[in-house]
């Protein structure tokens, strides 16, 4: 399971300072010692109960501390959303090597590619219709999910699937569904940009954000600001995973 | 037909309640502007240039996931904005923008109370008082179970019903009206729902408690007998505590007061610690 695996990574940077953490309506940022990190803040108000028993206390705690209340309840909606923040704060990016800065230019998609969009990228998808024209957005919103369609009715060649599935749990689903496919990207701004944790799925790309302005990208958070306000303020990276045939 | 008047005048009633709300803290709000705020999760608050913060619900279109939300306009560059501009925001269609305006009313208001604030725990006050007799609770607050063990009559009216809780419409009117003592929450103004259920607590003993709750006397005017409302200490912990997604028995930085329309005898404590 990929959240395990980034529990356990975590684990290991002991003494490492979180600065700050906003839990904002829209998007979590986690702010430490090494980095800010972002996570999608996926909670409707049905989930309006479910509640944060350490909140108010985990600026100035260390990313160990965090781990261990985190690593409690794994299953909290809430723990799993600053696992991934805290866990995107630590990277590297100068170990890094970027592949570029726009993934459906890097999927190299082609006519009679079959892609699946898992999660609604808007921006994107004239990018990827003046590809190919077979195109499927499986999203709630849009009246299906991933869970409704069957692996073997599973046809894609290329996937763009939203990181916000590391965080409801989906995403072991939806990899097993694409490891057939030609290629398949994560991305979004929850995106762990660690090549290594997807190394048993067939992820090709991780196309995720590098945070530059700190303080801005906070206050944008903190005030209910989404992706279009930040993104000014990170810099869009894609990191191509090892052993994919692309 | 008749209806429909009924339904004109609920709406003008509550615009008139919130434009009484907003003209108090307006006369507050003279060259001040935000110093911070903080559209968390649950909870939002604005911390405005006179040193006071306020507290509100962050109240989100029902049944929508954050991203689809009608968001807030200025969301990113709302510092230094003045906070007559935010406040104005009361009435504005989108909910997490009601909830921003709500906040920084309450922290203009918090910067100027004229009414006297008390100390105690209000849900002993409640259970000493009213021992036996019919309780009603608009909003389901996380204290429900206390109150239903002492209470003789326990019913909860909810929008989005829990267990046994029932809607305002047919049974939670009824249960208003023959209510002894009635606990609201505070988003019944963020909602809009205000003026129409303090029209049915005729009765009762009417509690208004929440993070939402203005510390303001324009309530008692409706029909509120005691405001149970948040206060901050430490606006720095506060402010913490929202952005990391507490709910208030979680609030650090912060006590409850209460303001009552007559003086009440509060016991001790702070039901917050019970929770």
């Amino acid at each position: 399971m990929i959240l395990k695996k980034i529990f356990e990574k975590l684990k290991k940077l002991g003494n490492v300072k979180i600065l700050r953490l906003v839990i904002g309506l829209g998007y979590t940022v986690a702010h430490t010692e090494m980095g800010l990190g972002f996570s999608y803040t996926l909670i409707s108000r049905k989930d309006s109960c479910t509640v944060n028993p350490t909140a108010g206390s985990f600026a100035g705690k260390t990313v160990a501390e965090a781990v261990n209340i985190i690593g409690r309840d794994l299953n909290n909606i809430i723990n799993r959303t600053v696992l991934i923040a805290l866990f995107n704060s630590t990277v590297d990016f100068d170990a890094l090597r970027s592949a570029g800065g726009d993934a459906v230019e890097l999927m190299e998609l082609k006519p009679d590619d079959q892609v699946y969009m898992v999660g609604y990228f808007e921006p994107l998808v004239a990018a990827i219709r003046s590809r190919c024209g077979n195109l499927k957005i499986i999203e709630e919103r849009h009246g299906e999910t991933t869970s409704a369609i069957d692996g073997a009715e599973w046809k894609s060649t290329a996937n763009l699937i939203t990181s916000t599935s590391l965080i409801n749990g989906t995403f072991e689903d939806i990899a097993k569904k694409c490891e057939r496919s030609r290629v398949n990207c994560l991305m979004g701004p929850s995106t762990p940009l660690d090549p290594e944790l997807f190394k048993e799925h067939n992820i090709t790309f991780l196309a995720g954000l590098k945070p530059l302005n700190y303080d801005r990208i906070i206050e944008i958070v903190s005030e209910g600001g989404g992706t279009k306000l930040f993104n000014k303020h990170c810099e869009k990276i894609v990191v191509k995973c090892a052993g994919s045939a692309l | 037909m008749n209806k429909g008047k009924e339904n004109k005048t609920e709406i003008s009633n509550i615009d008139f309640f919130l434009k009484e709300l907003h003209d108090e803290a307006k006369a507050r709000s003279a060259g001040a502007v935000v110093e911070k705020a903080c559209v968390g999760v649950y909870m939002t608050c604005v911390e405005n240039s006179l040193g006071k913060m306020g507290v509100s619900y962050t109240w989100r279109d029902e049944n929508l996931v954050p991203h689809l939300c009608r968001g807030i306009k200025d969301a990113g560059n709302l510092r230094g904005k003045a906070m007559g501009e935010i406040i104005d925001l009361i009435d504005s269609p989108s909910s997490l923008e009601r909830s921003l305006a709500m906040a920084g009313i309450n922290s203009l208001l918090n910067a100027d109370l004229s009414m006297q604030a008390q100390s105690g725990d209000m849900l002993l006050y409640l259970r000493d008082n009213f021992k036996g007799k019919k309780i009603a609770m608009v909003g389901h607050f996380p204290f429900a179970d206390e109150m239903k063990k002492w209470a003789g009559e326990f019913h909860v009216i909810e929008k989005n019903p829990v267990g046994d809780d029932v809607l305002f419409e047919g049974a939670g009117k009824k249960y208003l009206n023959e209510a002894d003592a009635t606990v609201i929450t505070g988003t019944t103004i963020l909602n809009k729902s205000f003026v129409e259920v303090i029209g049915e607590c005729k009765n009762s003993f009417n509690v208004m408690l929440g993070p939402t709750v203005p510390p303001s006397a324009v309530l008692f005017k409706y029909g509120v007998n005691a405001i149970v409302a948040i206060k901050a200490t430490d606006n720095a912990q506060l402010y913490s505590s929202i952005a990391e997604g507490a709910i208030v028995p979680r609030f650090k930085g912060s006590e409850m007061v209460t303001y009552c329309r007559e003086k009440i005898e509060l016991p001790r404590g702070d039901f917050r610690t019970r929770i």
